[in-house]
């Protein structure tokens, strides 16, 4: 009797585990919490900004029982997660959302390992706190090793409404800018120039600006006037530390959250080994310091010294203020936080060759569709997406050799004068303005100071000159098993209106834009035009992007793609997911005023 | 004829005013990338040298959504208690241009002599960073009469903002009863400096030139009127 009583037990024990079906529960509620200091309103996942991390074994079914306790429809998307269409979270692409008072059960089989986090794609619940960290051991074994392991999750908190942020913007677009040009400025800079040509220049430069009524300044929407910076949902008075002991390797898993902010992270005093992005393992690279997109994931190693305590510091792109933690053997240490940096301001010759008079496109009109057509021949060197060349500051300028399209109405830039973008045949658009002067045979893809670099800034973590992270540093691991070059190109024209602030795709709204149709299985290129100076972080949901950076079968995969000011950037896509996908500027309010499409893989010939 | 044009076109703009309110949910469910939006700026300024209680106001605000707006207009001076002039616009704007709106709608004159007219015109942003608006009156007699403004925001920091302007008013013909002669009829022009306490908040002073011009200037000195004048007024503008 006893025996079949331990039997049965051990074999209820041996099933449970066999299934390895973990269930979760998150409910989504409002909650008043003091993330910026003062008692606001904020939207939590299960009580708590971020939403507890979620720790998945690859391999294994999971099942997320997602409880909605608002009086608003909401939802939870897995971001960069590889799922049915049905599980993927998006509102009337996926399903009808979760009604209030409604539970959803999510139920998926979790296909990939690494650092991921999840969200609300409804409105503008994410910048309210609707968020939260994935993480996901391999079911072989990490590609490299560490000791211990910290989540940083980076974000943007506002104590103003979500909503009047937006309208804000929409009566003053400059709103939320503190570090615009100004007269004093002007004169300043005047004074500190060392030549009459200098002089020059920097008139020349600011009537440029003036004539496309473009603000080099511009460099995030919004700022710290409003934003308080989050690390792991602390506000920086509040010190979040992560722990470590002497001689161990620590991997940080960074997640920026954020609703529409790009940081810069360093660790002063520690070299970071970058292993993955987006969750994809890379060749290591050694930097001292990257700049992180919204909604990307970048994985380091750090070996820290025993004994000092470690400032992790994550600076807005635009300056305007930080997230911070500290890296300590003990609670309660403190080192010193860095100097903020002066603002980056952009400047004419930075901008890449698509970039023109602020991306202040033309009127909408119903249903233009997508730009497509074959590769155009006479591009930069297959090997490179963009054929970009190195700009940091600290480098000489190396002129590339064939240049580049603009995709659909070459520009041709010559040292000061100005070019009207000329509509590619069907595609017919109205005044596009125009693209600022280039220097001569300097093609330059991409700006120093925007998000993005394709090629790989020399400068070496141990060499001594300053190492930051670049789009061209990333290299897979492993090589991507898709060799097929790609059937079309689908080009993606970034555009949109800063004065009235409203961002499209190829000057298309997303509620009168057609749907982007993929037939399963195709292999295609997407070349993303950013015709405004604004980053654009582009996410393609339910597939993989890879990133055309001159790697070949090692062009990194990533699910989000950030394109700087002026920049053209190409991305593979192996459309390997049936279903209704969304893809979208990844920075919340230009999703919300308009930049977003709707991707359909389908098991039928593509019609475009 | 014209009357019942001008009415037409009020009507229109209360019609287009209530379809714009109803647009709300246009866009799709999942991104509502047409939602409604508003915006209004007043400026009010007292007369810093003229002691006896003269105060002017500009104002001007919006709703619609990124294509499709209602805009009203006013300005007008009161001087100890008499309305010196005033009048109030109410249009219909629309997107045509990245930087411009054209517009359409009825103006009326309180003072100095009750008075509509039909408006036609066009406001954006010029290079160069001039916001620029120019509009053609007709009021109910036929006469056009035209204007033209310009004005351009120079940051001196970040929040203390020196900002000229210049407004330009012609008429095609001479119209006796409001002592205005044909060709430009009265410019007004001068500076603002403003300091933004808040986006929302800014007292500011300005120093405002007026001068009418040719056959109006004539037809003013023969009523005894005066042609010209140069004030300075302390103010506060607010915007939400």
């Amino acid at each position: 009797m006893r025996i079949c009583f331990i039997a049965v037990t051990l074999l209820g024990l041996f099933s449970a585990m066999a299934a390895e079906a973990k269930t979760y529960e998150l409910v989504i509620s409002k909650k008043i919490l003091s993330t910026s200091g003062k008692p606001r309103a904020a939207l939590t996942i299960n009580g708590g900004i971020p939403g507890p991390t979620l720790y998945w074994r690859e391999g294994e079914v999971v099942t997320l029982r997602v409880t909605n306790r608002l009086d608003e429809d909401t939802s939870i998307h897995w971001h960069g997660l590889i799922l049915p269409t049905g599980m993927d979270g998006v509102p009337t692409l996926s399903f009808k959302g979760i009604k209030p008072g409604a539970t959803f059960v999510y139920r998926f089989t979790v296909k990939q390992n690494g650092t991921y986090w999840y969200h609300s794609h409804s409105g503008l619940q994410e910048q309210s706190g609707v968020y939260g960290s994935i993480v996901i051991k391999p079911s072989k074994g990490d590609a490299f090793s560490y000791d211990r392991e910290h989540v940083i999750v980076l974000s943007d908190w506002t104590d103003e409404n979500p909503h009047k942020v937006l309208a804000n913007l929409k009566r003053r677009s400059d709103y939320y800018n503190l570090n615009k040009p100004t007269l004093i400025g002007l004169i300043k800079g005047l004074q500190r120039a060392k030549s009459a040509a200098e002089r020059n220049a920097l008139i020349r430069e600011t009537t440029e600006w003036g004539r496309m009524r473009m603000d080099p300044s511009d460099i995030a929407d919004v700022s710290g006037m409003t934003y308080t910076y989050l690390m792991n949902g602390q506000r920086p008075q509040l010190n979040w530390t992560a722990l470590f002991r002497s001689g161990e390797r620590i991997r940080l898993r960074f997640i920026n959250a954020s609703a529409m902010t790009y940081f810069d992270v360093k660790i002063p005093g520690l070299k970071m080994t970058v292993v993955q992005a987006d969750g994809q393992n890379l060749q290591p690279v050694n930097v001292d310091e990257f700049r992180i997109a919204v909604a990307e994931t970048y994985d380091v190693i750090v070996s820290p010294k025993d004994g000092p305590a470690y400032t992790i510091f994550a600076r807005s792109m635009d300056r305007s203020g930080y997230a911070r933690g500290t890296l300590a053997p003990r609670q309660g240490m403190v080192a010193a936080i860095p100097p903020l940096g002066k603002p980056i301001m952009l400047k004419m010759s930075e901008m890449g060759p698509a970039g023109h008079g602020g991306g202040h496109t033309g009127a909408t009109t119903a249903g233009k569709p997508v730009g497509q057509g074959a590769p155009k021949g006479g591009r930069a060197a297959s090997g490179h997406g963009a054929g970009a060349h190195a700009g940091a500051p600290k480098q000489a300028e190396k002129p590339v050799g064939p240049r580049p399209h603009a995709g659909h109405g070459a520009s041709t830039p010559a040292r000061s004068s100005t070019i009207k973008m000329q509509p590619g045949a069907g595609q017919p658009h109205a005044d596009h303005g125009t693209v600022g002067a280039q220097g001569g045979a300097k093609m330059r893809l991409h700006a120093p100071g925007s998000a993005s670099q394709l090629t790989a800034n020399a400068g070496s973590a141990f060499g001594g000159s300053y190492k930051k992270l670049t789009y061209g540093d990333l290299r897979g691991l492993k090589a991507n098993t898709d060799r097929r070059a790609p059937g079309r190109t689908i080009v993606l024209r970034l555009t949109g209106n800063m004065e009235r602030y409203f961002w499209t795709i190829n000057d298309v709204k997303y509620s009168d834009a057609k749907p982007i149709r993929l037939k399963y299985g195709e292999r295609v290129r997407i070349r993303f035009v950013n015709e405004t100076m604004m980053a654009h972080p582009m996410h393609l949901h339910g597939m993989w992007s890879e990133l055309r950076n001159g790697n070949g079968r090692f062009n990194p995969k990533k699910h989000t793609i950030s394109v700087g000011p002026g920049q053209i950037i190409e991305i593979d896509v192996t459309a390997d997911a049936v279903g209704q996908w969304a893809f979208h500027c990844h920075l919340l309010l230009h999703m919300e005023t308009g930049m977003f499409r709707k991707v359909i893989v389908a098991d039928v010939a593509a019609t475009n | 004829m014209l009357r019942l044009a001008i009415l037409a076109a009020g009507r229109g703009c209360l019609l287009l005013l209530i379809a714009v309110m109803a647009l709300p949910s246009a866009g799709s469910a999942q991104i509502k990338d047409k939602q409604i939006f508003a915006g209004t700026t007043i400026e009010a300024g007292w007369d810093a040298i003229d002691r006896r209680a003269s105060m002017r106001w500009e104002g001007a605000g919006w709703i619609g959504n990124d294509t499709h707006k209602f805009r009203w207009k006013s300005e007008g001076e009161l001087k100890r208690s008499t309305l010196e002039e005033a009048e109030i616009q109410a249009l219909y704007s629309r997107r045509i241009a990245p930087f411009f709106d054209a517009q359409v709608g009825i103006r009326y004159d309180f003072s100095p002599r009750g008075a509509t007219y039909a408006v036609i015109g066009i406001e954006g942003l010029a290079p160069q960073w001039f916001e620029v608006g120019a509009a053609l009156f007709i009021d109910h007699s036929g006469n056009v009469s035209a204007r033209l403004e310009a004005e351009r925001d120079l940051l001196i920091t970040q929040r203390l903002i020196l900002k000229p302007f210049i407004e330009l008013n012609f008429s095609a013909n001479d119209v006796a009863r409001r002592s205005i002669g044909a060709g430009l009829t009265d410019i007004e022009t001068g500076v603002q400096l403003r300091y933004e306490v808040r986006r929302e908040f800014a007292p500011f002073v300005e120093f405002r030139y007026t001068r009418l011009v040719g056959k109006t200037s004539h037809l003013a000195s023969a009523d005894g009127e005066s042609k010209q004048d140069l004030s300075v007024l302390l103010g506060v503008k607010l915007a939400f």
